[in-house]
């Protein structure tokens, strides 16, 4: 099995009293593209800026691609972190220079296929100082191509954009996952750019990963334990059958009077089975999906961010 | 050491010659022998009438290309040129952090005291430059305008020493801006610090006057006299000032590298 393309074990960050990160494990395999989320304040982008070394982690480790050299580890990766931070008075393609030296890795030709690929070849000549947000957004993302990195870690990646930006960076890093096999690890507050984007998503609170799975496994509700709707003919011998039943809880009684029962260590059909021995006549058993909004206002206790 | 760091000088010389107080520093540099030269000129051809204690100035300032050159470099760091080289080193340290600019480096694989070194290093080279350019035109017109037979070695070793002192000074506001998020305060800390420096220095020469054993022997081991062993040009270098100013060098730069590698990026 190849090493992940990021590792975190127990990654925890204190500020004072407050844990910001608390043992965050989090493991995005090579080709994944993985979507960071949770409300404001989580922990997202201190989790972030202790993945790249920028502030140091009171305990836990990093590996990239199997590295866990603190310098060494960062040759294959391009950052964005929150809004990117420019000298203005220079241009556009001479700050890309500027971290292509910095860097070790990368070239002029390769300057000008970053800028060209976020949309910015005609004014990579230009001082920063000139460009929009959204231009600026752009400029942050061509440089964290330049160098040809393995992954890609995105802070907020479509901040600034207007619709049309978002979609093309949308499908810029759809391109760069599919096509160049780059590994990118994202946080976004936007949930349906995640949904579009990413095949794996975690989602932070209070500095915890609180569920992690592909957006289907979390929609499903399967990251937490599955969730059915049970209809019965008699839905009285429905809820004393269900007491008996390890590992199926009763959660509520929705209006179209079938009971939510949510399913851990158990599957469907074993569920369905139990209860047709119980003499239960079963008229419905509707596995319950979730958007990932909905999941993500579940497991987080604070607004989206 | 990174294989790239001669890359990493030539992006933070880019930097910094790009900003302002290069810009200005460099300008300042070719200014000061200009206005030096015309100021002998009018002394030596009696323009003026100026006097120093009863004496006509043009008896008592050097007239010649040893003191073009020796009072270029005296003007040069009287106050603008310090300043300017404490901005620019404010500008790349402070500055940057504020901007977040730093953040944009500091996430490159390379080992964070590198940075710190090849933005030393940078700011040495401007040093240099502004140098050249007060030193050359101050010989051009000691050798077109002034006497030629006074021996010019030691103003040329002043020069020298200047590029140490300058060292220690861009050091010295590398270390403040490692700890201060803005090129004001870095600059208001500097000019703090080289004024209780002044008022130690003063009280104990006034000690060392009164009888005080040793106090005369602290005062040269204090960083503005480190900071001032240009100066022997005049009189003769003195080796202490050397030793301290060695000492200033390496430890404001150890502990600003030691700040730059544990630091918290914002």
């Amino acid at each position: 099995m190849s090493e992940p393309a990021l590792h975190a074990i127990g990654l925890t960050r204190r500020f004072g009293a407050r844990v910001a990160v608390d043992t965050l494990d989090l493991r995005v395999e090579p080709g994944d593209t993985y979507g960071f989320l949770g409300p404001n304040g989580a922990g997202k982008t201190t989790a972030i800026r202790c993945m790249l070394g920028l502030i140091r982690r009171d305990a836990g480790q990093v590996s990239i691609f199997g590295d866990a050299h603190p310098v060494r580890q960062r040759r294959q990766v391009g950052a964005l972190v929150e809004t990117p931070a420019f000298h203005d008075w220079m241009t556009g393609r001479a700050n890309l220079a500027r971290s292509v030296a910095f860097a070790g890795q990368g070239d002029a030709q390769e300057i000008d296929r970053s800028l060209g690929l976020v949309g910015l070849s005609g004014r990579g000549d230009d001082r920063v100082g000139t460009y929009s947000l959204g231009m600026r957004q752009r400029l942050g993302i061509a440089r964290a191509l330049v160098g040809r990195p393995q992954l890609l870690i995105l802070d907020e990646p479509t901040n600034g954009l207007d619709p049309r930006g978002m979609k093309e960076v949308r499908d810029l890093l759809k391109g760069l996952a599919k096509q160049d096999g780059l590994t990118i690890f994202l946080s976004s507050h936007l949930l349906s750019e995640v949904e579009l984007l990413c095949n794996r998503v975690g989602i932070i609170e209070k500095g915890k990963l609180v569920a992690e799975g592909t957006v289907q496994e979390l929609v499903a509700g399967r990251a937490e334990g599955t969730e059915v709707d049970l209809g019965a003919v008699d839905p009285t011998q429905l809820t004393a059958a269900l007491v008996d039943i390890e590992g199926a809880t009763s959660l509520s009684l929705q209006p179209n009077g079938r009971t939510r029962v949510r399913l851990e260590g158990i599957g469907i059909a074993e569920l369905n089975q139990r209860l047709v021995q119980a003499g239960v006549a079963v008229d419905a058993l509707v596995p319950v999906t979730h958007t990932l909004e909905e999941t993500f206002l579940r497991l987080t206790s604070s607004e989206i961010t | 050491m990174p294989r790239h760091f001669g890359a990493m000088i030539r992006a933070e010389l880019r930097a910094v010659f790009g900003r302002a107080s290069g810009k200005i520093a460099l300008g300042a540099g070719l200014l000061i022998p200009l206005v030096v030269a015309v100021v002998l000129t009018w002394f030596q051809q009696k323009t003026v009438d100026a006097r120093f204690n009863g004496m006509p100035i043009d008896q008592l300032a050097d007239l010649s290309i040893r003191g073009v050159a020796g009072y270029s470099l005296m003007v040069r760091n009287m106050v603008v040129l310090p300043l300017l080289l404490v901005l620019a080193t404010a500008a790349a340290v402070a500055g940057e952090r504020k901007e977040n600019t730093l953040r944009e480096v500091m996430v490159r694989p390379v080992p964070r005291w590198t940075i710190a070194l090849a933005k030393v290093l940078a700011l040495l080279v401007l040093s240099g430059g502004s140098l050249l350019l007060t030193l050359l035109p101050s010989l051009g017109m000691g050798l077109a305008l002034f006497d030629t037979s006074s021996p010019i070695h030691r103003v040329l070793l002043g020069y020298l020493a200047c590029m140490g002192t300058d060292l220690g000074l861009i050091c010295l506001a590398m270390l403040a801006g490692a700890f201060v998020r803005s090129v004001g305060g870095v600059v208001v800390l500097l000019v703090l610090l080289m004024l209780g420096d002044l008022a130690g220095r003063m009280v104990l020469t006034l000690a060392g006057n009164l009888g005080v054993e040793d106090a005369l022997v602290i005062v040269e081991y204090f960083p503005g006299a480190a900071l001032d062993a240009w100066e022997g040009w005049k009189d003769g270098f003195v080796w202490k000032q050397f030793l301290g100013l060695g000492v200033l060098i390496a430890g404001t730069f150890g502990v600003t590298a030691l700040r730059f590698t544990r630091m918290d990026v914002p």
